[in-house]
């Protein structure tokens, strides 16, 4: 009787299975994702879905090329509502949307000027099918344009920016790529941050440098940050991974400096009421180009002469940026305030509704930023030609 | 269930016997109408009628093949006929035999029986049966001698370094071959017969004073057990006296090596070995003894390490891979990385079948390749794999049957169970295999945690004569992890493995 029992048991079990059965070929994977305003209704806007297509990465396959069509397509929706516009492809298309494989989520920068942001990433944080490494960026101009093209070297467009994204190490314009996850913890503790922006300029061409400047109370962008205020910003943060300097000598000759290590200490202290910070950027790394004739490379002097150089540099690329914040548009997005709260518990407590915005404290800040450059070493050459 | 089956085989008594119809007499004729109404019609019984000292009559059986011919002419016949009446001349019947046994028969067995049970066995065995008129006694004369088999290389334990020699046919051999190897006199050898029937002769070898003497005993208790007609291999024997009958995995091993043999010995387990059969059995055993060679000693620790390690990832391809593909393909898309996502979806396009049929399909077609293989003659079993393996499996991707990433999935799998040293383990990962596929296809990689959880608490509570299986995975034991996953350097491995339990732990002081 027991034995009848465990197989009757094991039978239910199996009416339970498969429940959410897909194979593989049978499912459209979602890899990007745009979202545009609707040029006809304000009220609605546009989602492309931007789907690969797998019998194009076959690989060969078995008559040698059946991967001979374009190896994405593009679908556009126009809905109120996320879930809707996924629903209404499956009207559509043949195959159903699987999005666990969703690279890039693109927004256009109308709508993340707009308090745009929060509804339309909601459905793509917390559904079970979506993945928190998602990375979202913010377009200037239209948001599906980034996917019409092919990129040389990677099949699909989406994944070429996954990629270009992966590169902030080494490019000192690009922000630290920010996923969907990171992007709905800043959301939830209303800090501000920033987004990275796409720039699609020729059809075959793309940029991703700048960033979108989201303000945390509101989740609006507010402003476009250039690339100097980014570079800015990777010292303040200790991001400046394995980027370059480019500097000149008395405004004639250039020389590039490549950070081998960077780390940023940012100290806060209360005194006499107010709040100062100093942000102390330590960095190493190499003289790697001169085009400074006649250097003596060796010579002791000459390369303290460049660290003074290249820290008056990057001294003034992280002061200008820190006073635009301060003073232009009131945003934290250095994060002194967890800083604030982290020493000075009973004090944040007061102060943290006025942290931010224009009567903000954060305007009245302190800030005081030191930098320390040594330059190791000099390459496999004592002497440049 | 067994409990009670087992129960009832041992009160049956163990009788098939000619004692209680025959008895002995003093009358030649009557005896040798005896032996003959039991041997019936057996023409390869040969009867031999001669005349002791000019006026006994005696009469000779022994079997034609059975027998060396040139022991029973020189050693039987001639010197019972040369004897001369003036010897034997008023002597006891007792008296008789004892000089027949003493100063005639120059041959080193020579036995007396009253039973015709125990004459017959020996006659069938190949000595040689005298009766004489007068006598109410058997005469036995060890005459045995027939052909056998070389000693060869074991044909399915192949190893690159190591003893050439294995196991043949021949108990006796067999047991010259352990007892070269491990020449100490607390090596025991024990032979007796199994089979209600044939009387197989089998032999019982453990090392007195490192094997547990409970454990010998519960061996003995096992095989004295079993009443059946006949066990003609170690198989068979194994299959009597295992602890769980409904276990997929064997808790006993079998070898056709000696070297491996004499390892276990050494190692406290005890050994069977079955007259007709080139395996023995080892009991009892543990589950990662299944997974070692003798080979990961013979090499140096390096070599055996990185053997192991390959081995136990061959054993979880065997038993995980088509299981995990399945799951990946049918629910888990997001597991896979995108571009192998892509390009398993990209070549799965235009299949017919869903995963799990597909590799079901494919798996099918790999066993049955597997056993066309083994009973086809070696040339063409060769033939069949090539055209199995690479004409079948090219034109089923051709013509879009199967996926070329399924073949690659079946082809690593049944490499892998190839891989694996012992065979009926490997058919034991062969058929759980297809268990963990149907879990898979159902419920996901969810399936497959779900059936590996409950294949280890199968595992954890097998017992192998008393031995735990898992050990020394599940009772754990540092020390025995020097030899498990890898293989520590010789000097390192001074205790003998924690299961079974011995009388002496130390290998090396």
């Amino acid at each position: 009787m027991k034995k009848f029992m465990l197989i009757f048991v094991l039978l239910l079990l199996s009416l339970t299975g498969c429940w959410d059965r897909a194979e593989l070929e049978e499912v459209g994977f979602v890899i990007g994702i745009a979202f545009d305003p609707n040029p006809d209704n304000p009220k609605t806007f546009d989602t492309t879905f931007h789907i690969a297509v797998p019998s194009a990465f076959s690989g060969g396959g078995p008559e040698g090329d059946s991967g001979e069509g374009s190896p994405f397509f593009n679908i556009t929706s126009t809905g109120v509502t996320n879930f809707n516009m996924i629903r209404d492809i499956s009207k559509r298309r043949s195959r159903s949307l699987n999005f666990e494989h969703l690279k890039v989520i693109v927004i256009n920068e109308e709508l993340a000027r707009q308090a745009f942001i929060t509804g339309v990433l909601d459905l793509y944080t917390r559904d079970h099918e979506m993945r928190r490494k998602t990375h979202v960026l913010v377009s200037k101009g239209e948001a599906k344009e980034v996917y019409m093209d092919k990129l040389p070297l990677e099949d699909m467009p989406a994944i070429s920016i996954e990629m270009i994204n992966e590169n902030y190490t080494k490019a000192l314009e690009m922000i630290e790529t920010r996923d969907i996850g990171t992007i709905s913890e800043k959301m939830t503790a209303n800090q501000s941050y920033l987004i990275s922006g796409v720039n699609k300029e020729h059809r075959e061409d793309m940029n991703i440098s700048g960033a979108a400047l989201m303000k945390g109370e509101d989740n609006k962008m507010i402003t476009w940050l250039n690339e100097e205020d980014i570079k800015g910003y990777n010292w303040v943060m200790g991001e400046a991974k394995n980027g370059i300097v480019e500097a000149t000598v008395d405004d004639k000759e250039s020389f590039i400096f490549e950070i081998l290590s960077h780390a940023t200490n940012v100290n806060y202290e209360r005194q006499n009421d107010q709040n100062i910070f100093n942000v102390l950027i330590k960095t190493e790394g190499t003289f790697s180009e001169s085009w400074i004739p006649g250097l003596e490379i060796n010579n002791l002097e000459t390369i303290k002469k460049m660290e003074q150089i290249l820290s008056k540099k990057i001294e003034n690329q992280a002061t200008s940026l820190i006073k635009k914040m301060q003073e232009e548009w009131y945003c934290d997005i250095f994060y002194f305030g967890p800083l604030i709260k982290r020493k000075e518990y009973q004090y944040w407590k007061q102060i943290k509704e006025d942290w931010e915005g224009e009567a903000g404290i954060f305007k009245e800040a302190n800030v005081q930023v030191n930098v320390e450059v040594k330059i190791s070493h000099y390459m496999t050459q004592e002497k440049t030609s | 269930m067994y409990k009670k089956l087992l129960k009832k085989s041992k009160m049956k008594a163990l009788t098939s016997s000619y004692d209680d119809q025959f008895e002995v007499s003093t009358e030649l004729s009557k005896m040798v109408g005896f032996v003959q109404s039991i041997i019936c019609e057996s023409s390869d019984v040969v009867q031999r009628d001669i005349k002791i000292a000019d006026k006994m009559k005696a009469t000779l059986f022994y079997v034609n093949g059975l027998s060396k011919i040139d022991l029973v002419d020189n050693n039987v016949i001639k010197p019972i006929m040369q004897v001369t009446p003036e010897t034997i001349d008023g002597m006891t019947p007792d008296g008789i035999l004892e000089e027949l046994s003493q100063h005639v028969v120059n041959l080193s067995s020579f036995s007396i029986h009253v039973s015709f049970d125990r004459a017959l066995h020996s006659l069938m065995s190949g000595d040689t049966l005298l009766l004489i008129d007068g006598i109410d006694k058997l005469v036995v004369l060890g005459t045995r001698g027939y052909e056998k088999r070389g000693i060869e290389e074991p044909k399915s334990e192949v190893v690159i370094r190591g003893p050439r020699d294995g196991f043949i046919e021949d108990l006796q051999t067999n047991m010259v071959l352990l007892r070269r190897r491990i020449s100490n006199p607390s090596f025991i050898l024990q032979t007796g017969e199994i089979g209600k029937r044939t009387k197989i002769k089998y032999c019982l070898a453990y090392m007195k004073g490192i094997a547990n003497e409970k454990l010998v005993d519960e061996i003995r208790y096992r095989i004295a057990c079993i009443d059946i007609d006949e066990v003609l291999e170690t198989g068979t024997l194994e299959q009597l006296i295992e602890d769980n009958v409904m276990s997929p995995f064997p808790q006993l091993m079998h070898t056709e090596r000696p070297d491996k043999t004499t390892a276990s010995l050494m190692n406290g387990q005890v050994v069977i070995l079955v007259d007709g059969t080139p395996y023995s059995l080892i009991a009892p055993i543990t589950f990662q003894e299944l997974l070692k060679s003798p080979e990961d000693y013979y090499d140096r620790w390096h070599i055996g390490t990185l053997i192991r390690i390959i081995r136990y990832l061959a054993a979880f391809f065997a038993l995980f891979l088509p299981s995990l593909y399945i799951a990946m393909v049918t629910y888990h898309h997001g597991m896979l990385p995108t571009t192998l996502a892509l390009s398993i979806a990209g070549s799965r396009e235009g299949v017919p079948f869903p995963a799990f049929l597909e590799a079901f399909l494919m798996e099918i077609t790999i066993e049955l390749l597997r056993e066309a293989g083994i009973r086809l003659p070696r040339a063409i079993g060769q033939t069949i794999g090539i055209v199995g393996g690479l004409v079948i499996g090219d034109a089923a991707v051709r013509a879009g049957f199967v996926s070329p990433v399924m073949i690659i999935v079946v082809a690593i799998t049944a490499i892998a169970s190839f891989a694996i040293p012992s065979y009926s383990f490997s058919i034991a990962l062969r058929m759980l295999r297809f268990s963990f596929m149907i879990a898979a296809s159902i419920f996901g990689l969810y399936g497959i945690v779900i059936s590996y959880i409950l294949i280890n608490i199968h595992l954890v509570g097998l017992r192998s004569f008393g031995s735990y299986y898992t050990s020394p995975f599940a009772p754990f034991n540092y020390k025995d992890w020097l030899d498990l996953l890898y293989r520590a350097p010789l000097s390192l491995l001074r205790s003998r493995t924690d299961e079974p339990k011995t009388l002496d732990d130390k290998k090396q002081s």
